[in-house]
């Protein structure tokens, strides 16, 4: 979780991603973002995120995303 | 239920209010161009029913050059002029069949002026007047579905709903375009169109009568066979229509010729005369059967295409000796029935007068 | 039919009687048949292409859900986990090979009618030979169901949605009329439902949806057509015209492309909002975008919706890419610069796919091209602009700033249009530059220049009044108000003037019907 935090903060410093549970519908993280973040956590966590999971509802906290972490680990 | 009577009550105001913005935005006896003439039949639907004998039908030579006050002047025949500018057979069939649901006129005369007119030369402005003129629903989508004209959907539509063809009138909208809403016709000189002005038709010499008399010498044998001059075959069955129709109603159709300064009016002249006489109809030119002809120097109102009122004066004459030697019409100026017409002659020969005709 | 024609009002008026009549479980077969009457009406023999293409991603879709059932069944059968692993890869192969077939399909239908004639003639131009060009009408929407077409057999595969198993359903999904003529673009999870439960068509159904079709109609008949005539004029003769006359053809046509694309979608959103079926937003006010992505996220929202999910987001998780990301994330560190290489690619493909979609020919390419360039520059320079800001302690937070911003993105918009709007790179170009060109300035100062093609005073005067009003509404949606809402909670009295006020603007100041020579026929004769 800290690991994704700490990404997170690279990418956008400034945003307290403990606290927001918006992040793509209040367009904190713009497609751009999304990229690079994905690009990121891909290297990070030895994972393959697809098209298919780059929905909101995964993306829209930085506990979301580390769920999606923990279940692509998983897989 | 409430939504309901709301939505219903809107589309009643919504109806309401196209139906004023119709007559405000169609051109039709508005102050604009050419459109305004067509103003001078504007109550034939208020005569008092059953109360006209004499029904005059044609284009713009007929409310210039025939006024049936006139005639009442003359013999006391009540009459109508249900003209429009270049009125084609089709408007003048279902004028008629339009005019005999209220009236029951004795004579029907039918001007001949349109008979060798094209049908793809119809004109928007001919077609929209006499259109425009059906005032009732019923006449109206009779004349929108008839097959000669061949209306598409949208060109009914606009036909029934003016506002959709002029409403860039917003443009030129005048006080005269709100006034015909609320205005019943100033004075009603029964579809007579009066005009005073005159300016001279430049060859003055011209006397049908004269020519025509000539011609008949030369051309002892007639052999119209070799005219171009045809009457079309559109205009060929809605005669046969109005002849039936005429029949049905005890009426006589009569086609009469207005006088003219047309070159061609003695070669018209003779294929019409021959078509009457096919369809056993009576035909009256006043052109070549006529002694005391229009003078073209000071009864015509722009240069020999239409008649003033001193020839309208003259045609008045023309028509009510017709009248008294061939139908048996009734006197009305001394009904009381009949005070409103005696009203509105009096106003005619008042305007007369201050015109000094 | 065309949207604003009154046979479109009586089909509409037709289809809401009988789909309020239809037993609950017929309802969506009513929808679905109106859709595809209004499909041949307008297509004809054409119609055969869009049962094609509902043919195709049927069947791939189905395909790909066997798969993956078949392969999960097999899975449950096996302990050991690799093997699972295997066998789920292998079919997760197998569907993308499904997939890419039927992609391949709906393409080349929309390669074959609608870009043969130019990439055939590029062909030709570039080995000198002569490949005769078939001309092809193209059917209704093509270039927007195609999208759709394309979406549902993605989703289907990336396991969003489930194959739906009645043809006429996803038939529907694709006809459903109101998108056929300019979008949106419909996306299965939010539309399907929509689209087959029985809506109850009611008082307020009605009323909002009218109301909002004739917003459209108010913006498409009376301002979009309006300064129509203005922009043809001086893009037809643009050669005669400099400095401020261009300035305003461009400005014009961007109003009026406006006006009349955010228009139509008006009309046919409140067409079908009338049967219960609220269709995406395409628009969200973009001419108060502060940036070029902003502006894109507001303006045509769906296909840029579409390209994000189905280009730019794939191509970016690319191996290819992802590559060129991990690269460049060693060579730039962290610096902006790895970000932008990381999206260089994916986005150059969705420029290029939006140009290409947009018409056939270079100048949609360049167009598309266009906004590639900015955008990356953008991204580029976007760290400098940041410092500048800072040296120059510019408060970023002010109106005028904001407005600075709005102004800026909404230049580069112009510019973008006079590309799409030129009828090619050369006079895109020319004109371009005859706007740093000035003479006959007279022409400003005795009001010729606002004068042409037809447009007189009064036109000017409600083209002024309309946009006011406008912008006036987008301001108010911007501050959050719901025009709708906000309209029925106000007496009947005022509400009704509106109304009525809406209508008529239409019916007089629409610009329709053959009114526009009218005084030519007037004087033809007596």
């Amino acid at each position: 979780m800290e690991e994704v935090i700490k990404i997170l903060e690279q990418i956008k410093p400034g945003v307290d991603f403990n606290t927001e549970e918006n992040l793509i519908e209040d367009e904190i993280l713009d497609s751009f973002d999304i990229v690079t973040l994905v690009a990121k956590l891909n290297d990070e966590f030895d994972i393959e995120i697809t098209p298919a999971d780059l929905v909101p509802e995964n993306f829209n906290s930085a506990e979301k995303i580390y769920e999606l972490v923990t279940r692509l680990e998983e897989e | 239920m409430k939504n309901l009577i709301k939505a219903f009550i809107f589309i009643i105001i919504l109806i309401i209010i196209i139906c004023v913005l119709n007559r405000v935005f169609s051109p039709v006896g508005s102050s604009e161009g050419g459109w305004y003439v067509a103003g001078a039949m504007r109550d034939i639907y208020k005569q008092q029913k059953n109360s006209i004998d004499v029904l005059y039908v044609g284009d713009s030579n007929v409310y210039t050059g025939i006024s049936p006050l006139e005639i009442y002047n003359n013999i006391g025949v009540t009459g109508f002029s249900a003209s429009t500018p270049q009125q084609d057979i089709i408007g003048s069939y279902y004028f008629i069949k339009g005019f005999f649901k209220r009236q029951n006129p004795k004579v029907v005369m039918l001007e001949t002026g349109e008979f060798f007119t094209l049908r793809e030369n119809f004109t928007e402005l001919g077609m929209r007047s006499e259109i425009d003129y059906m005032n009732s629903g019923f006449d109206k989508l009779d004349i929108l579905n008839d097959k000669c004209l061949n209306l598409t959907f949208a060109e009914k539509l606009s036909y029934l709903f003016p506002v959709i063809r002029f409403h860039d009138r917003y443009q030129r909208l005048t006080e005269f375009d709100i006034r015909k809403l609320v205005q019943n016709a100033e004075i009603s000189y029964k579809g007579y169109l009066y005009e005073f002005k005159t300016e001279k038709y430049k060859n003055k010499s011209k006397n049908n009568y004269k020519e025509y008399k000539k011609y008949e010498e030369e051309h002892k044998k007639k052999d119209i066979e070799k005219l171009d001059l045809k009457i079309p075959e559109y205009i060929d069955e809605k005669i046969d229509l109005l002849i039936k129709l005429c029949k049905e109603k005890n009426s006589e159709l009569v086609l009469i010729t207005m006088p003219v300064t047309d070159d061609r009016a003695i070669e018209k002249h003779e294929v019409i005369k021959e078509y009457a006489k096919q369809k056993g109809l009576k035909y009256v030119d006043f052109n070549m059967e006529i002694e005391d002809p229009i003078n073209w120097e000071t009864d015509t109102q722009d240069k020999g295409d239409h008649l003033n009122i001193r020839g309208a004066e003259k045609v008045g004459r023309y028509i009510s000796k017709y009248l008294s030697e061939n139908f048996d019409l009734e006197n009305k100026k001394e009904k009381p029935e009949y005070k409103k017409w005696n009203e509105s002659l009096q106003a005619y020969n008042e305007r007369k007068k201050e015109d000094n005709v | 039919m065309l949207i604003n024609s009154i046979e479109f009002i009586i089909f509409l008026f037709v289809l809401v009687i009988i789909y309020k009549l239809m037993p609950k479980r017929f309802k969506w077969v009513v929808l679905l048949i109106a859709s595809y009457i209004f499909f041949a009406l307008n297509s004809g023999k054409y119609t055969v292409f869009i049962i094609l293409s509902t043919l195709s991603i049927y069947i791939t879709a189905l395909k790909i859900d066997k798969i993956g059932n078949n392969a999960s069944q097999k899975a449950k059968a096996i302990e050991n986990k690799e093997e699972k692993k295997k066998l789920k890869n292998e079919a997760k192969k197998k569907k993308k090979i499904v997939l890419i077939i039927g992609i391949i399909v709906n393409i080349s239908m929309l390669v074959i009618l609608k870009y043969s004639g130019f990439l055939i003639g590029e062909f030709n131009h570039l080995f000198k030979i002569n490949i005769p060009v078939f001309k092809f009408l193209l059917p209704l929407g093509i270039s927007y169901y195609t999208l759709q077409a394309i979406s549902y057999i993605v989703d289907v595969y990336r396991g969003k949605i489930k194959a739906e198993k009645n043809f006429g359903k996803v038939a529907l999904f694709l006809v459903y009329f109101p998108q056929l003529v300019e979008g949106p673009i419909g996306r299965f999870d939010r539309l399907a439902d929509q689209l087959y439960r029985p809506n109850e068509i009611t008082y307020k159904t009605i009323t909002y949806g009218s109301q909002l079709m004739l917003w459209g109609y108010f913006k498409k008949m009376v301002i979009a057509d309006r300064v129509a005539m203005y922009v043809n004029y001086v893009f037809e003769n643009y050669t005669e015209y400099t400095f401020l006359i261009i300035i305003l053809a461009i400005v014009g046509y961007t109003l009026q492309i406006y006006a009349e694309f955010s228009g139509g979608i008006d009309i046919v959103r409140g067409a079908s909002e009338i049967f219960g079926i609220e269709l995406d937003k395409n628009f969200e006010r973009p001419f108060f975008a502060k940036s070029i992505d902003e502006f894109w996220r507001r303006w045509n929202i769906t296909l840029g919706a579409w390209l994000k999910e189905y280009i730019f987001y794939p191509i970016s998780l690319s191996k290819v890419s992802l590559k060129i990301t991990s690269i460049s994330n060693k060579y730039f560190k962290k610096s902006n610069l790895s970000k932008v290489s990381a999206v260089a690619l994916s986005l150059f493909c969705v420029w290029l796919g939006n140009g290409i979609w947009h018409g056939s020919g270079w100048k949609y390419i360049i167009y598309g091209m266009y906004y590639y360039v900015i955008m990356m520059l953008g991204k580029i320079f976007a760290p400098l602009g940041e410092k500048i800001i800072k040296i120059l302690k510019i408060k970023t937070e002010v109106f005028s700033y904001k407005l600075w911003q709005i102004l800026r993105t909404t230049g580069f918009v112009c510019i973008g249009m006079l590309i799409f709007r030129a009828d090619n790179l050369k006079i895109a170009f020319s004109m371009f530059k005859s706007i740093f060109k000035v003479n006959h300035l007279e022409r400003i100062f005795n009001g010729e220049a606002f004068l042409l093609g037809g447009i007189k005073v009064q036109d000017i005067i409600i083209l002024i009044i309309s946009s006011l009003i406008m912008l006036y509404i987008s301001i108010k949606q911007e501050k959050g108000m719901k025009v709708r809402d906000t309209l029925a909670k106000q007496n009947i009295l005022f509400r009704w003037i509106i109304l009525y006020g809406v209508i008529f603007s239409i019916i007089i100041f629409g610009i329709y019907g053959e009114g526009y020579n009218v005084q030519s026929f007037i004087y033809g004769g007596f």
